[in-house]
């Protein structure tokens, strides 16, 4: 066999195919660019629209505390809001009641406001609470100031005093607090994060998977037989035909690698390496069992999304499935994520490469040998 | 042949392709069992409750006692909570270990008299690290909550200071601060009532697992749709082109194509219905409010499917691009949709989006169904239908009949 | 009639059919010879509205484009039919796509190309000689007065090409004119009246 010759050919399929090249190339940016801001505050842009029909002048001042939280508040007719709502324009609408200073000035609270939130946003969690929250301050406020306005000698100068200094406590310290502690045998670790190159990790195990139809063939034409025929190795055919699409990959790493400002580049760049040539295994059994590319682009991504999740490379593994950290093992992607973490990794990714390269080139030769007996 | 018998056999095509139609069907249920087991001990624990917790209320004030029982004596009448008194820390902390509570909260001797003298007064929340999830949300509310009352105890601090300067009288002040604090508590132990709700914390809890659940349906909806355009492709460029087929008759032929895409499509849906059903307790009336929703959306997904199928004379190609529409549908959906200040065009596209629609559909009517955005977001798909179809109808003739 | 006049086809620089023009009388056979890569099939692809010509035009009885088309029954060289359909249900498929189900034509093209044993099994399960005999019987459910057939009788063994050869004489006797490219003429020439030798893109 010319192996130049095949992997030349490999080259130049991989780099005029379009489509799946995209795919890492999209990666690149995308990874490189969260490696890059990994743990950025991003500004909360969640739309609230708030109809106030309040008579009094209370409303107007819920608004104004409502403005200063971590969303987009903006008065509008009712109307306008439940189109705005409906329309995906606004995540959630707050009607504050036209008696909503009346009532307050009376003592009473039942049914200030009637708040209607889409459960279409990942940051409505606390918003119900945030809204209750800040009416309860203008309920008090008002409630003090009523009953200081029967004080003696209280004037308007010390009214303005008061909410004044009213103001400053609401934007304060609160005299009760919450300490939070978890209960554990051990002590955490810290939060491994580095989003950028763990990602871009998924990114290339899904991309050796979706671009390998031509090791669908493995499995479901001749071509096995007539390399073993020929007094090829199946295991060398795929090394090679495998090799662009790894160097593709590896190039990748080195941008994401070096913007996401790993402490142990060196060590990161091996295990990436020896976390891609265990993928490529994993992608032959994949691909071999697929067939096609229709049941490809479904097992691929699902296969990417299991693997990953297991392995922890998505998001952080919690802490009550400490067991597939242990089960998990058996994925290229755990190792990886251990040398990302800073832990041990070389040892366990060499055997799972060993064990993923001989299951697929089993996997591949024996569906090679079923379906030419068909 | 009428086009029941078309719709038949193009089930026994769609079904019998290989084991394509098979996997999309049954794709969603690793990707459910995944999120699952990502919320397993919010959903094995706490016999329903939103919390299992534990209660160490070591200061005897008369006030504050009154307040936690009512606080808590409410939320398990409500069934959000599973609250035991416990007579010291170690024995909550105990529970969390043996994972009888997930959260404990520890109220300190002398709290409220010290928050009464303008101190500041701190209480600990315990929470087992299995629980973090549930265990920190719930913690998020009781502190913003109880953040709240503290500082409108400062509030009567400074009224009374400022009453003070003007020659209120210590009895007076008393007086008055009883009189403040007793209607602060009224207030906020019917929070809920604000709002015309009942109870204290409405904590909306599980937004975002809604958020993701219906991201998930939609999802699997469109990768279900994969078979619909593959083999769409295969007819259109292989079958149906190389021989010699009426036009008229291919109407038949493409809408019982849609049809069967959208009973495959359903036949995910009915996979996963039940699944989320199990994880998050959904009411089955609501099954009423979303049967509409998952039928219009496998339409539109199918007749989309049809349309990518019918545009590209190869498979692959049809694939890639329903791969990259679909993964750019949901990284739109999933961080953009909500957002302000997107440039115009984004905004418009999401706004549009079949898949966003879709989403908001299965979030909104799943859970809380605000009826104004309900018919919106079918009236998006309904439009996306009519539109995928017609242009799929027009591609599907021109390409299967290439000489008239 | 059939008028086929000044046909015309290029695939890029390359001129396939060139200023063809020939005619075929209702109940005539003609057997178009002709070496691989003659544009044999390309010919027979225009003559059956499957193929745009890029000049000349086609008339069936006076008719043009869409109602000609109805006319003509267009067997493919390749296997086209519906692989994950029965015998039955691709004969039942195809004779609705073209017209009416018509059980009755189904069930005699089944007993006529001895395809009895095997109707009731799937394309993807069969031979390839008895997908072609299926592959024949796709083309001929419906209504048609000229039949196109591309080496209908590829990979089709003895029995079943005698088959073929009784079947398309009954067709042809009943009135059905075709054209038949075939590279072993020897069962279907002799029903032929008369045969064009295809060479270079032109008739000689």
């Amino acid at each position: 066999m010319n192996n130049l010759a095949i992997m030349k050919g490999r080259t130049r399929a991989l780099l005029t195919d379009f489509w799946s090249l995209a795919i890492i190339i999209l990666a690149v940016f995308v990874c490189a660019y969260i490696a890059r801001y990994d743990g950025a505050e991003t500004e909360k842009s969640i739309r609230i629209k708030v109809v106030n029909e309040d008579a009094g002048g209370l409303g107007a001042d819920l608004v104004g505390l409502l403005s200063e939280e971590d969303y987009e508040i903006e008065v509008v007719s009712r109307d306008t809001a439940v189109h705005e709502v409906a329309v995906n324009r606004a995540q959630g609408m707050i009607e504050i009641a036209p008696d909503f200073t009346d009532k307050i000035r009376r003592g009473e609270y039942q049914s200030l406001v009637k708040v209607t939130v889409m459960a279409d946003s990942y940051d409505m969690t606390y918003f119900t609470e945030i809204v209750i929250n800040d009416i309860v301050k203008v309920w008090t406020e008002a409630l003090i100031e009523g009953k200081l306005e029967g004080t003696e000698g209280f004037d308007e100068a010390d009214m303005e005093k008061f909410r004044a200094e009213s103001q400053e406590v609401w934007r304060g310290e609160s005299l009760l607090d919450i300490e939070t502690l978890a209960v554990s045998e051990e002590e955490k670790p810290d939060e491994v994060t580095f989003y950028g190159i763990r990602w871009y990790a998924v990114f290339t195990m899904f991309y050796l998977i979706i671009s390998g139809t031509w090791m669908c063939d493995y499995a479901s034409s001749g071509l096995l037989r007539r390399v073993i025929g020929r007094g090829g190795r199946i295991s060398t055919l795929f090394i090679v035909q495998m090799l662009p699409g790894l160097c593709v990959t590896v190039l990748g790493f080195i941008p994401v690698l070096l913007c996401s400002g790993h402490p142990a580049a060196g060590k990161m760049f091996v295990s990436f390496v020896l976390y891609a040539c265990g993928t490529a295994a994993l992608a032959l059994v994949t691909c071999s069992l697929s067939g096609k590319f229709v049941n490809l682009i479904l097992s691929a991504t699902v296969i990417t999304m299991a693997a990953s999740l297991f392995a922890g490379l998505i998001c952080d593994i919690p802490d009550w499935a400490a067991v597939w950290d242990k089960v998990s093992g058996f994925l290229p992607g755990h190792w990886f994520f251990n040398a990302v973490s800073g832990k041990a990794f070389l040892a366990g990714a060499v055997i799972v490469l060993a064990f993923w390269f001989a299951a697929g080139i089993f996997t591949s030769w024996m569906l090679g040998v079923k379906r030419g007996r068909e | 042949m009428k086009l029941l018998s078309f719709i038949w056999y193009d089930i026994k095509r769609l079904f019998g392709h290989g084991k394509t139609a098979v996997l999309a069907v049954l794709a969603p249920i690793p990707v459910v069992l995944m999120f699952g087991l990502f919320l397993a001990p919010v959903l094995a624990d706490g016999k329903g409750a939103f919390i299992n917790g534990a209660l160490c209320n070591d200061d005897d004030s008369l006030m504050l006692t009154m307040m936690m029982d009512m606080v808590v004596d409410y939320e398990v009448k409500k069934g959000n909570a599973v609250i035991t008194s416990v007579p010291d820390v170690e024995t909550g902390r105990s529970m969390i270990e043996d994972g009888r509570a997930a959260v404990l909260l520890h109220v300190p001797e002398g709290t409220y008299q010290k928050a009464m003298n303008g101190e500041k007064a701190v209480m600990k929340f315990y929470y087992a690290p299995s629980h973090a999830f549930d265990a920190l949300t719930f913690q998020s509310g009781i502190e913003s909550s109880i953040s709240v009352f503290g500082q409108g105890i400062r509030v009567i601090n400074v009224a009374g200071d400022t009453a003070g300067e003007n020659g209120m009288s210590e009895a007076e002040f008393t007086r008055f601060r009883n009189d403040a604090v007793t209607d602060l508590i009224g207030v906020y132990l019917h929070r809920g009532e604000i709002i015309g709700k009942k109870g204290v914390f409405l904590l909306g809890g599980d937004y975002h697992l809604r958020y993701a659940l219906a991201i998930l349906f939609a999802a699997c909806a469109f990768f279900a749709s994969f078979p619909v355009m593959y083999l769409t492709c295969l007819d259109k460029s292989g079958v149906l082109a190389k021989r010699s087929v009426p036009a008229g008759k291919m109407a038949r032929w493409f809408f019982a194509r849609i049809i069967s895409g959208t009973i495959l499509i359903l036949c995910t849906f009915a996979v996963m219905y039940p699944m989320a059903r199990a994880l998050r307790q959904v009411k089955l009336s609501s099954a009423l409010a979303v049967l509409p929703g998952m039928i219009l959306t496998a339409l539109t997904f199918s007749a989309l499917a049809v349309l990518i199928g019918s545009l590209f004379r190869n498979g692959q190609s049809a694939l890639w691009i329903g791969l990259y529409f679909g993964a750019a549908s949901f990284v739109g959906v999933t961080f953009l949709s909500d957002k302000a200040g997107l440039p115009g065009i984004v905004s418009l596209l999401m706004r549009i989006s079949p898949f966003r629609a879709s989403v908001s559909i299965f979030s909104n009517a799943m859970f809380n169904l605000m009826i104004e955005r309900y018919a919106q977001d079918m009236l998006v798909l309904l439009a996306a239908f009519v539109l995928f179809t017609a242009a799929g109808f027009f591609a599907y003739r021109k390409r299967g009949v290439p000489y008239e | 009639m059939l008028e086929a006049d000044g046909l015309m086809k290029r695939y890029g620089k390359c001129t396939v059919v060139e200023n063809v023009s020939l005619s075929l009388n209702p109940g005539e056979g003609v057997a178009l010879l002709g070496e691989n890569g003659s544009g044999k099939s390309t010919l027979l692809k225009m003559l059956a509205g499957i193929l745009e010509p890029d000049a000349g035009e086609v008339k069936i009885d006076g008719l043009h484009g869409k109602q000609a088309k109805e006319k003509i029954a267009y067997v493919p060289q390749d296997i086209v039919l519906f692989e994950e359909l029965t015998v039955t249900e691709n004969l039942y498929a195809w004779s609705s796509l073209r017209g009416k189900e018509n059980t009755d034509r189904a069930e005699y093209l089944i007993r006529e190309l001895q395809m009895e044993s095997f109707c009731k099994k799937r394309i993807d399960r069969l031979s390839g000689g008895q997908r072609r005999r299926v592959n024949l019987a796709a083309a001929l459910m419906g209504n048609y007065s000229y039949m196109m057939l591309d080496e209908p009788l590829a990979g089709i063994d003895e029995q079943g090409s005698k088959c073929v050869a009784k079947l398309l004489k009954d067709e042809k006797d009943k009135g059905t004119a075709m054209i038949i490219t075939e590279h072993n003429p020897t069962i279907l020439l002799p029903l032929m009246d008369r045969t064009l030798r295809f060479d270079g893109g032109h008739l000689v």
